[in-house]
């Protein structure tokens, strides 16, 4: 086929530019191969993080021609190559070198997450009867591979850097496997209204568009999610409900 | 209680978080050695399922039958008292999942639903949708992060197991690592070490493992004095789709659920595949065993297809064939929907890469290096009735004392060959019993981290610092990435499915030269911050240390045994080569021992069960006299000998 352009980013979280590279581009190949080409052509000392090249460990995440994508899922063919491609490394993250960033904000966040709490077993064996249905819901969310890219585009994270008291579509993803598990019992809505600022997302579903497993975050996590929360804190009759309760 | 004590785990994938958890339960410290975030080890790309005989179906499935499908897949080469606990705990595990929240798969009733898999004829392999291991990683995941919340577990992500510390004594008093974003090497005392670093396949090239799957962390251990168990065992996946540094798997369910091997008559056949008629098609399994066709075990139809493609019958005479479910929705009661619904996930990941629908188009694949048998050897101890003594400080410990292993780097579950479905579960059965096993050591132990001399911990440190620092500072002319490919071309041509003796003997000697050339790489970066080319020559130089056994295993067995097949030595000998290939690292190369006989204490070795096997292929495909022809009759001395 042909040599087509590259603009990579090449830098510290200090300083750096976009250098453009050449590299001949044949059927079938995705923009993991095409970094690990000029690597091995002209820039050997490029950094970049993958792992499983499958779509499975979510390392190699960057915004591809402004898009954020998995490298090793992004088909070269499907870009438009006579104009160039540019590889930018993600921009919700701190940049550690090139174009690998600093996820770690993600894994603390995480653990500020309460913990799965099973409720006791129905059976005497000590196991469960638990639906389909039920086990698909939770299925889906445990799709995510934490590539991270959601949180990179979510405007809450990249544009006005809430990362102290937003905890991103990540976050609700996981906060919903947990609590929408059958068997789970803990609550986690206080925290999510209160702490992890579920009300910041205006629900522009623009993280469940990069989502490379394609989970619908928005519709099947967080609206379920921000639902539960307007019934326990502002539905009007349940309140009077509760308040007849506690007397 | 006793008093705490302090563990290393290197890995975190499902062994490692295993191992990691149950030594936290029991009250002790760990830390956690990762060269990646743990959620992205290679655990997460296992689909299929984990294997336990829970019997739900009550098809009077059992651990005992779990446990003979388990010998017979490994071609009796596996030791059968662990093998039997594997079996016998795997519905306890299954059960410890679910209880932390695993979603596994249900049945109408709501309990648990099961799945056949290769190598058995029951339903015995419980299932989180076609992600798995991805799930149980989940679990377990969520699991540490408890520890990890109490200040128990303290994970290192992002640093690079570089060498064992070893007292005076020889024994594993912890571990040296680099930090792979500052560069600096530090050391970290610990009670015990646990290696679950995972297997090898990097170095054959074509293979369906992570890139970070180098075998590098056993081949350290092996350097340092740790026995390594029958190395020339490698798994070859017979469906892959071919890439051009790694190959991405296409699960052996596309075979269970109809999937057919075939290729043109016609090498030079220009057709589109979809148009070749189905009198032009040779469907080369069906044809060599009309009664497992194409549900042949892995090791059988990798063999074929390569056979095929040496010959030059691959499709356009290239190294392809073509694995077909096209016929499949024209079958009665079969439609498009039902087969997405059973291959959805598998075909997604053809469809993106090929950009052809497998329903419709013939899928082009090739065999992949897979799994790895071999590895670190490990011990185990008979109690009551020859049964596995689980409170043994004996189970799972290398030769080192304080050095235990779990997970696919070491060699003790699958013998010759790997049943589908059961690597998950000996992650998880191997972790546990590592634990025990860590437990039982700790309590007759002396010593402790606080006495151990800072000269070890220090000295142990400089070594690597100094190491480092001479692969900085190198002035040659070697590209270390080019090195890799050539180290990959010779194992994958010569130690990969077509072994010959000769073949054999002249990649030992290629792996001499690449020894010598791996220490004069040129510097590519000489960054002192979050430098990758420098650790990557590290990992090489190992990894051609850990082929030197490999290739060394494959010479000394002058037999064919499960993956092993040896041209030259074309059946399998159970009178000799019922033993262990046990390697011993030195400078010179591979020290071989046979002396440990495998336990076959609960059945005795019989033979396979398939209408062919490799020296029939070869035969059929190659023509009758090519034995003749090609091998040399009398195979010459042996390494190791």
């Amino acid at each position: 086929m042909a040599q087509i352009n590259f603009r990579i980013w090449r830098g510290s979280a200090e300083e750096g530019e976009m250098v453009e590279y050449k590299t001949e581009i044949t059927e079938g190949m995705v923009v993991l191969d095409a970094v690990h080409q000029i690597q091995s052509e002209s820039a050997p000392d490029l950094a970049c993080r993958w792992n499983c090249k499958a779509g499975k460990c979510g390392s190699c995440s960057a915004e591809i021609n402004g898009m954020p994508r998995l490298m090793c899922m992004t088909r070269c063919q499907d870009l438009p190559l006579e104009e160039g491609v540019t590889i930018e490394p993600m921009k919700s993250f701190p940049l550690i070198r090139d174009l690998v960033t600093d996820v770690s904000f993600n894994y603390r966040k995480k653990k500020t997450i309460k913990k799965f709490t099973p409720r006791e077993p129905d059976a005497e064996d000590g196991t469960w009867r638990i639906d389909q249905a039920d086990v698909e819901r939770v299925q889906e969310f445990r799709k995510c591979i934490e590539c991270f890219l959601c949180q990179n585009v979510c405007h809450v994270l990249r544009e006005h850097d809430k990362h102290e008291e937003f905890i991103g579509p990540r976050l609700f993803v996981y906060t919903a496997a947990l609590d929408m598990h059958p068997l789970d019992t803990e609550n986690r809505l206080d925290d999510l209204k209160e702490r992890d600022s579920i009300g910041y997302c205006n629900i522009t579903k623009c993280c469940t568009v990069v989502c490379p497993e394609h989970i619908k975050i928005t519709d099947n996590a967080i609206i379920p999610l921000k639902e539960q929360i307007v019934d326990r804190h502002y539905d009007p009759i349940a309140k009077l409900f509760r308040l007849g309760k506690r007397k | 209680m006793a008093a705490q004590r302090k563990a290393a785990v290197v890995g975190g994938g499902l062994a490692g978080l295993m191992t990691a958890m149950k030594l936290a339960e029991a009250g002790h410290k760990v830390q956690i050695f990762s060269l990646v975030p743990v959620k992205r080890s290679h655990s997460v790309c296992a689909q299929g399922g984990i294997n336990g005989a829970v019997n739900l179906r009550g098809e009077g499935d059992s651990p005992y039958l779990h446990f003979e499908d388990t010998i017979t897949g490994g071609d009796f080469l596996n030791h059968q008292p662990p093998v039997m606990r594997m079996a016998e705990r795997a519905p306890a595990i299954i059960y410890l999942l679910d209880r932390m929240g695993v979603p596994f798969n249900r049945t109408a009733e709501g309990v648990l639903a099961f799945r056949r898999f290769g190598g058995t004829l029951k339903h015995r392999t419980a299932y989180a949708g076609a992600t798995t291991g991805q799930q149980l990683l989940y679990a377990l995941d969520e699991q540490v992060r408890r520890y990890e919340a109490s200040g128990q577990i303290e994970k290192f992500e992002g640093w690079e197991f570089t060498s064992l510390i070893k007292d005076e004594q020889g024994r594993c008093r912890g571990l040296t690592a680099q930090d792979l974003r500052t560069m600096k090497i530090e050391s970290f005392p610990a009670d015990a070490v646990v290696m679950a670093t995972g297997g090898n396949g990097v170095v054959f090239g074509r293979s369906t493992n992570s890139i970070i799957n180098t075998g590098s962390p056993v081949s350290i251990c092996y350097q340092q004095g740790a026995h390594y168990g029958n190395p020339e065992m490698i798994q070859i996946h017979p469906t892959a789709i071919p890439g051009e540094d790694k190959c991405r798997l296409m699960s052996e369910s596309v075979r269970g659920e109809g999937g057919r091997v075939w290729v043109p008559k016609d090498p030079t056949d220009e057709r589109k595949p979809f148009d070749i008629p189905e009198g032009d098609r040779w469907y080369v399994c069906e044809e060599l065993d009309p009664v497992y066709g194409n549900l042949l075990s892995r090791d059988i139809v990798s063999f074929i297809i390569y056979c095929t493609c040496r010959m030059g019958r691959g499709y356009k005479g290239g190294q392809q064939v073509f694995l077909d479910i096209s016929h499949l929705h024209h079958k009665k009661g079969m439609t498009r929907e039902l087969i997405t619904d059973k291959l959805g996930g598998v075909l997604d990941i053809y469809k993106k890469f090929m950009r052809e629908d497998p329903i419709d188009h013939p899928m082009r694949i090739y065999p992949a290096v897979h799994y790895t048998m071999g590895g670190l050897w490990v011990d185990f101890e008979k109690g009551h009735e020859g049964a596995l003594d689980i409170e043994s400080h004996r189970n799972q410990a290398t030769n080192i004392p304080g050095l235990y292993a779990a997970g696919e780097c070491e060699y003790q579950y699958h013998g010759a060959n790997r049943l589908g479905a059961n690597a998950l579960l000996s992650c998880l059965t191997g972790g546990e019993l590592a634990s025990q096993g860590v437990l039982a050591y700790f309590q007759n132990m002396e010593v402790s981290t606080e006495d151990l001399a800072s000269s070890v911990a220090d000295d142990a440190q400089l070594e690597q610092q100094s190491r480092y620092d001479t692969i900085m500072r190198s002035d040659g002319t070697e590209n270390p990435y080019g090195l890799l490919a050539e180290l990959q071309e010779t194992m994958w041509n010569n130690v990969g499915i077509w072994r010959l003796q000769k073949d054999l003997i002249g990649a030992q000697g290629t792996l001499d030269e690449l020894t010598e050339r791996s220490k004069q790489c040129a510097v590519i970066d000489a960054g002192a911050w979050s430098n990758q080319a420098a650790p990557f020559t590290r990992t090489l130089q190992h990894m051609i240390e850990m082929s030197k056994a490999v290739v060394a295993g494959a010479i000394n067995r002058n037999e064919s045994r499960g993956a092993h097949f040896k041209l030259d030595t074309p059946q399998r000998d159970d009178d000799q080569w019922l033993r262990t290939t046990r390697a011993t690292w030195t400078e010179k190369g591979p020290e071989l021992d046979l002396d440990e006989k495998v336990d076959c204490s609960y059945i005795a070795p019989r033979a396979r069960k398939y209408k062919v096997n490799q020296h029939s292929i070869v035969t059929k495909i190659m023509g009758d006299d090519f034995f003749e022809k090609n091998v040399a009759p009398q195979v010459g001395d042996a390494a190791g000998k």
